[in-house]
């Protein structure tokens, strides 16, 4: 078995070639710029040249593709490696399984209508592409050596100009990595109310996330803190939902807590079916409350 | 300029019920379009009333994605047209499939400079359509499209992806895949609505499309997952002590 | 027989839900009942979503519609927000203007409407002494030679009097004496000099501003008449069949509201062990609340259909009127009492939906008068031969 691992950040770097590792005998990553050590048994970096986008070093990756030959193409869910491992996969009469957040025997599963359902599919094609969840490998070690090789850009059919590009700010917090996840709502009625959720989370150690709403109609938060199906699946200790209805693209992105609470003004939210505690109340009259007794 | 918009049609998800043995049963609900098309379709008609270009939405799906309402829906939202292969030879269809049917049509349509996309499909949210027609089409593509400028035989696109911002160009004909952001979809006029029924619709069946590729993907199960199982108390702050009782809680979980 | 709506109808419903669930928050409502008022910004995106365009002449930049799509977007206006959004109204004034004025008193009719989407003229037509016995108004017209006339009177339970830039009056000509049935209608501005006005308040629908208005020594302009001199009355009457047929929607929809509210509130609450609903009380309360709703939009449905049909409504409008605006109350009241105590309070919408439903039954017609007007007809219907 041969495994190609397509990555742009180091820690899934590190976690894909582990999770390769588990899967075949021989591991090669392709990254951009900069290799990552010990990993896997080979390293390919690919430097883009200025005025590109990173997409356009299909052609350079798929060179490696066929260099490699491999059995299963593991793959960072990210905008970019979606795109160059779809083309890839389409040229081999294959099609990528994205977001996978477990892989075992070639069986990926993923979410189906936003966690309605569970969906279980292998690739048909001799060879399986898959992009694969943060966390579905997180018990594997890596381990590799320290071969790193920089291969030559070759320049695609149709080049794409690239006019500017800047680093968003980074992210004010990281959710993935927090135990205690507080999410903020539609129940939030103005921006201000936003400092009561704040001072609850300083109060319980939590970092505050939110629903779609207050990323999408709302600018409040920035689109890192959106939790649910097409943002954040988190795996925290505790989760305490706040003016939050309870919808299922919000939920599935933190039914794994191990503990859940939740307060909304409605005692009649569908969130309190899905949580062990809940709390009916307006947040302007309880959460003061609350702050002031934890 | 000429935009075909990529229109996915799909059971309304509110409508899907979970059987006794945890599958989902469909057959009860109503064709609606897929939720981040709208937005595509909405990038697409600011778009065309930008530059004067003209529209089409084009469908791929089994028999029932043929509902006229669904039809008018598409059509009374800024859309001059319509293209539709409803054929139940195109039921199930993975990501290749599906492009494979969306890239014969784009190519009947002909005369086409830009293809948009939503963002991810309500269903398998797989991404991958986009991709997999640029590849069909053999035009260049981009994803996580926020803003669309139409140039000199050019589109300039701004995206957003996971740590950066780029602005990039394009050369036509490309397929652009936009964000959500780019677009929130309007309430369609009553006019209109009024007028969708009147618009030219093209339907094609599967024999039109050229033979469908093979399955490249294998669907095993889909299942209702488990629920995780909760204690499900609720508190109500304004009894005595109840509030105190979900702090306490609170506390033991921490 | 064919209950089924057509794709424009259920197209313009999703889109008429999606609005509301994107403009009409309930807090935005409770907000609105304290103000009077519906915020400017949100009927003007009810009327440039073009709800508020339906029925009115095209040459208005109106939509051709009929009585029963407006029924229906008035019934699931009110469903949605469990509340008197009188948007409806708005467009209804409109069209009342377009078939009375002069093009100039549409034209400035329809700018005002559509620079606020707000209705553009307050009706002033009850008088302290003269409710549904229109005949009984004493307010005056006194035609002066030099072009002006001169209103004199007061009015009352004017609604949107706060809000509409003009107002329009109705009074006799010359002489208040109940005999005299030459009437004549004015659209004035609403600051005219010696109008005042002050506010009624009303228990519920308040999101709808309701005034006492005064006109004292009123002069203007012979050519703010609206109409023909004299003919103020029938022109009143003229519209008053679809009035009824829009009040009932309003009545149903709110009727509807109650119903899914206590419905839901039957299957979460959970009372001696088990849900609410299965206490066959509860069941039966619920049976006959969706009996009667289901009465409702039968009656409505048929009436707004004749109505379109081209066929003659006196009757079945005014059954309609009558039987809607008493049954919704009916459907609210058994509402409020499934929810039990907290039903009685501000904490749910139920309360609200009762006050708003009692209205009904004043609202366009008593429901006295409803019998007044159908009561005849029933016999005309039935023993023509012997009248």
């Amino acid at each position: 078995m041969k495994a190609l691992v397509f990555a742009e950040s180091e820690p899934a770097a590190r976690e894909l070639s582990a999770g390769a590792r588990t899967l075949a005998d021989e591991v090669t990553l392709v990254t951009f710029d900069d290799p990552v050590a010990g990993v896997a048994d080979r390293v390919v970096t690919v430097t883009v040249p200025e005025g590109h986008p990173k997409e356009d070093a299909l052609e350079t990756f798929y060179q490696v593709y066929q260099d490699v030959q491999p059995d299963i193409v593991l793959v960072e869910p990210t905008r970019r490696l979606k795109t160059i491992a779809g083309r890839i996969a389409a040229r081999e009469g294959a099609s990528v399984i994205t977001d996978a957040m477990a892989l075992a025997d070639g069986v990926a599963t993923s979410m189906y209508f936003g966690g309605v359902g569970v969906r279980t599919a292998k690739a048909a094609t001799p060879v399986t592409f898959v992009t694969v969840a943060p966390g579905t490998f997180a018990d594997a070690e890596p381990s590799g050596t320290d071969a790193a090789e920089a291969v030559a850009f070759v320049e695609p059919a149709v080049p794409l100009t690239l006019v500017a590009r800047e680093d968003l700010p980074p992210a004010e917090v990281d959710l993935t990595a927090a135990e205690r996840v507080v999410a903020a709502g539609r129940g939030f009625a103005a921006e201000e109310q936003l400092g009561l959720a704040r001072d609850f989370c300083q109060k319980i150690g939590a970092e505050l996330g939110c629903t779609r709403p207050l990323t999408e109609s709302e600018t409040w938060f920035p689109r890192e803190a959106y939790i649910g199906v097409s943002g954040l699946i988190l795996n925290p200790e505790v989760y305490v939902g706040i003016g939050v209805s309870g919808q299922m693209q919000h939920m599935v992105g933190v039914d794994r807590a191990k503990v859940s609470f939740a307060i909304n003004k409605d005692k009649n939210a569908p969130i309190f079916q899905q949580v062990d505690y809940g709390l009916a109340g307006d947040i302007a009259d309880v959460l003061p409350k609350i702050n002031a007794e934890l | 300029m000429n935009i075909a918009v990529m229109v996915k049609v799909l059971p309304d998800d509110q409508d899907i019920v979970v059987t006794a043995d945890r599958k989902l049963d469909a057959s009860k609900a109503k064709p609606v379009v897929s939720t981040y098309d709208l937005n595509a379709i909405e990038a697409a008609a600011l778009l065309a009333a930008d530059t004067g270009a003209a529209t089409t939405a084009i469908v791929a799906g089994p028999a029932s994605v043929d509902d006229s309402k669904t039809k008018k829906n598409i059509l009374s939202r800024g859309i001059d047209a319509l293209a539709m292969a409803a054929d139940d030879a195109l039921a199930d269809m993975d990501a290749r499939q599906t492009a494979q049917a969306l890239a014969a049509m784009v190519n009947q349509a002909d005369g086409i400079d830009l293809v948009i996309c939503g963002d991810g499909s309500a269903d398998l949210y797989a991404q991958q359509v986009d991709v997999q027609l640029a590849e069909a089409l053999g035009w260049p593509s981009l994803n996580g499209v926020t803003a669309i400028t139409a140039g000199d035989g050019t589109v300039t696109v701004e995206r957003v992806l996971e740590n950066e911002r780029e602005t990039v160009t394009l050369p036509l004909p490309a397929v652009l895949s936009v964000s959500p952001d780019i677009a929130v979809p309007r309430i369609a006029g009553m006019k209109d609505i009024l007028a969708a029924g009147k618009k030219p619709v093209t339907m094609y069946a599967a024999g039109d499309l050229g033979e469908l590729a093979p399955a490249a993907v294998e669907v095993i199960d889909v299942s209702a997952p488990e629920p995780a199982a909760r204690k499900k108390e609720l508190f109500d702050a304004a009894q005595d002590g109840e509030l105190d009782a979900f702090v306490a809680a609170l506390k033991g979980a921490l | 027989m064919d209950f089924k709506i057509t794709d424009e109808q259920e197209l313009m419903l999703d889109n008429l839900r999606e609005f509301c669930a994107r403009e009409i928050t309930e807090e935005r409502i409770q907000k609105w009942y304290k103000d009077r008022r519906v915020e400017p910004e949100v009927c003007k995106a009810y009327l440039d979503a073009g709800f508020g365009y339906l029925f009115l002449p095209e040459e208005y930049g109106g939509i051709p519609s009929d009585a029963v799509t407006l029924a229906l977007v008035v019934e699931e206006l009110m469903r949605c927000t469990g509340a008197t959004m009188s948007f409806m109204s708005y467009g209804l004034a409109m069209f009342d203007l377009a078939e009375f004025g002069s093009p100039e008193q549409v034209k400035m009719g329809m700018e005002a409407y559509q620079k606020t989407g707000e209705q553009c003229f307050s009706l002033a037509l009850s008088e302290p002494g003269a409710g549904s016995d229109n005949m009984s108004m004493t307010a005056t017209v006194h035609w002066n030679d030099d072009g002006t006339c001169v209103l004199n009177g007061t009015k009352t339970m004017v609604s949107h009097a706060e809000t509409a830039p003009f107002i329009m009056f109705i009074g006799k000509d010359e002489d208040p004496s109940h005999d005299n049935k030459s009437m004549s209608m004015f659209l004035i501005p609403k600051d005219a000099e010696g109008v005042k006005m002050a506010p009624l308040h009303k228990i519920g629908q308040t999101i709808t501003n309701f005034d006492e208005i005064y006109f004292d020594n009123v002069v203007v302009p012979q050519d703010m008449l609206l109409g023909k001199k004299g003919e103020g009355f029938k022109q009143l009457m003229k519209n008053f069949e679809l009035e009824r047929i829009m009040l009932a929607a309003h009545s149903l929809g709110l009727a509807q509201a109650a119903l899914e509210d206590a419905a839901r509130y039957a299957a979460q609450r959970m009372t001696f062990g088990k849900p609410l609903y299965m206490h066959q009380l509860i069941q039966e309360k619920l049976t006959d609340m969706e009996t009667t709703v289901q009465n409702m939009r039968n009656l409505l449905y048929k009436t707004a259909w004749e109505f379109d049909q081209g066929m003659s409504v006196r009757l079945d409008s005014a059954l309609c009127k009558r039987y809607l605006s008493s049954m919704c109350t009916k459907v609210a009241s058994d509402a409020m009492q499934i929810f039990g105590g907290i039903g009685y309070t501000t904490e749910c919408r139920i309360g609200r939906i009762w006050e708003d439903c009692r209205g009904d039954s004043f609202a366009g017609g008593t429901e006295e008068i409803m019998v007044h007007i159908a009561g005849r007809q029933v016999v005309k219907k039935y023993a023509a031969d012997l009248l």
